[in-house]
């Protein structure tokens, strides 16, 4: 799963032309990751084709993840 | 003048030509009078027609025209509530399809004598019930002359459709041969208009697409060629063009409860600044909004426009334009918008930017739900055949062109290779989501 994230995020962040951080770990912020809200968005999307499942739309109480680590999470859930 | 009428007066040749028969003037009539004396209690009634093929669509307008006083021409698949509520909108006492004559069970007394039968069409009913609205063959006819042309017409619309009963009327007013074959395939439809000599035809954008994409269409030597239904942009008028030198090449923007129409014919996209004010062709602005207002004697008087008329006697028709290099363009309709965050996306716009790349055969932009943004913009494209490299190459330039135009949240999120794009019975290409 954690592979899958990073790689995403990097494919993300090339077709959003966003640029990331020199490093990204579990304790990264997301919104401070490089990607912005939309590039965010792409990246919970472009999981959705992958995977199959939203987590976010999954639940009532949505709890959005702070940093990478949280965010991780949520899909293994 | 009525529909028989006007085709007694046309010269012996082929004037309907499909895989039900070749029909000439006389034969058209001789099967008319047929009809009506078949059915003596159509006359001076009210009549809903359904037929899937369109000469006999054709063949029971020509007899009915004059004869009865109402003409439902309904959809060959409305079935259901949708049904039953477009005949008791239209007040039609009588069924007429492929099985025959049925009474639709209502016992109305027939009414005083009629001036002209009345054309009755349904919306396409993709926002709520379909509506009806009616025409006379007079309403029709505005614009079309009486004489002969060199043109013989493809109908590569549904002959129940406004925009099929157009291209019936001018063909027949004008004595020229209608081809018209009971598919709706794109690739057959070529076929059948190359083997039968149609060198004019009007369709959509997206169908045009399709008839390029199909390539058989190229071998018709096309000398008129109607846009219409749907924005075109740039990418197919210069696409048909480069195939169609010698063509006249017309691109309609018409609005029907504005009751105006006009065409462009400059091979360019929108249409010349200079065409804002009072006219000609027809008296128009633009609102704060950015929709194009429209001023004309005809508009509909219906309760359901009040909101979108404004107090100088404009109608607001909501198509969204922007001027761009002395043109106004069209970029979409003011519903229809994805909402990305807040931030609005026509995507008409997105649409024709991508139609733009040479390798690209067509493009559709969906809505796609995103529970982050509430929507995000997904694009599918059609390129023909492709490894998987070649398609990563081609959506990082998709991705490039859209960036060097477009706001980011404009730039489709995601794509999508397909091998067709949807393009429903109208003619008019299908977003979902939007």
């Amino acid at each position: 799963m954690r592979a899958l994230v990073l790689r995403l995020i990097e494919e993300v962040a090339e077709s959003a032309d966003c640029t990331l951080i020199s490093e990204i770990n579990d304790n990264t912020v997301l919104l401070e990751s490089g990607l912005d809200s939309l590039g965010f968005a792409i990246l919970v999307a472009r999981l959705e084709e992958e995977l199959g499942r939203d987590p976010f739309t999954e639940n009532d109480e949505v709890i959005y993840p702070k940093t990478l680590g949280e965010f991780i999470a949520v899909y293994e859930q | 003048m009525t529909l028989l009428q006007i085709i007694r007066q046309h010269p012996e040749r082929p004037l309907l030509i499909s895989d039900e028969g070749t029909f000439s003037p006389a034969a058209l009539c001789r099967d008319a009078e047929k009809i009506r004396s078949l059915y003596p209690e159509l006359a001076a009634a009210n009549i809903a027609l359904q037929f899937t093929h369109p000469a006999q669509l054709l063949l029971h307008l020509i007899a009915l025209d004059g004869y009865a006083r109402r003409i439902l021409l309904l959809p060959p698949c409305l079935t259901g509530p949708a049904f039953e509520n477009v005949i008791s909108e239209s007040a039609a006492d009588f069924l007429l399809d492929a099985t025959g004559l049925s009474t639709l069970g209502l016992d109305r007394p027939k009414g005083a004598e009629f001036d002209a039968s009345e054309w009755l069409f349904t919306t396409s009913g993709t926002s709520g019930p379909p509506k009806v609205y009616a025409h006379t063959l007079c309403s029709l006819s505005i614009g079309v002359k009486p004489r002969q042309t060199p043109y013989c017409w493809g109908l590569a619309y549904q002959a129940h459709r406004f925009a099929g009963i157009q291209v019936i009327v001018q063909a027949l007013i004008s004595g020229s041969p209608l081809v018209a074959s009971g598919t709706s395939e794109t690739g057959k439809q070529a076929e059948y208009f190359l083997q039968n000599g149609v060198n004019a035809l009007s369709a959509t954008p997206s169908q045009w697409r399709n008839f390029l994409i199909h390539g058989s269409i190229s071998r018709c030597s096309l000398r008129q060629i109607t846009l219409g239904g749907e924005i075109a942009d740039q990418a197919i008028l210069s696409a048909l063009r480069r195939q169609f030198p010698k063509a006249r090449i017309a691109h309609i923007y018409a609005s029907t409860e504005a009751g105006v129409g006009f065409s462009v014919t400059d091979d360019t996209a929108g249409f010349p600044e200079g065409w804002l004010g009072e006219g000609p062709p027809t008296d128009m602005k633009i609102s704060d909004s950015d929709t194009l207002l429209i001023k004309s004697p005809a508009i509909s008087t219906s309760a359901s426009l009040q909101g979108r008329r404004s107090s100088d006697g404009y109608l607001d028709t909501e198509d969204c334009v922007r001027i761009n290099n002395g043109r106004v363009c069209f970029i979409g309709r003011a519903s229809g918008v994805i909402n990305v965050g807040g931030n609005k996306v026509h995507p008409e716009e997105v649409e024709n930017l991508v139609r733009e790349i040479p390798e690209i055969q067509n493009a559709t932009v969906n809505a796609r739900n995103s529970s982050i943004m509430g929507q995000l913009v997904s694009l599918d494209v059609q390129a023909g055949a492709l490894s998987d490299e070649e398609r990563q190459a081609l959506k990082e330039k998709i991705r490039q062109h859209c960036r060097a135009h477009l706001q980011n949240y404009k730039v489709p999120a995601l794509i999508n290779f397909v091998d067709t794009l949807e393009v429903a019975a109208s003619g008019k290409l299908v977003r979902k989501g939007c």
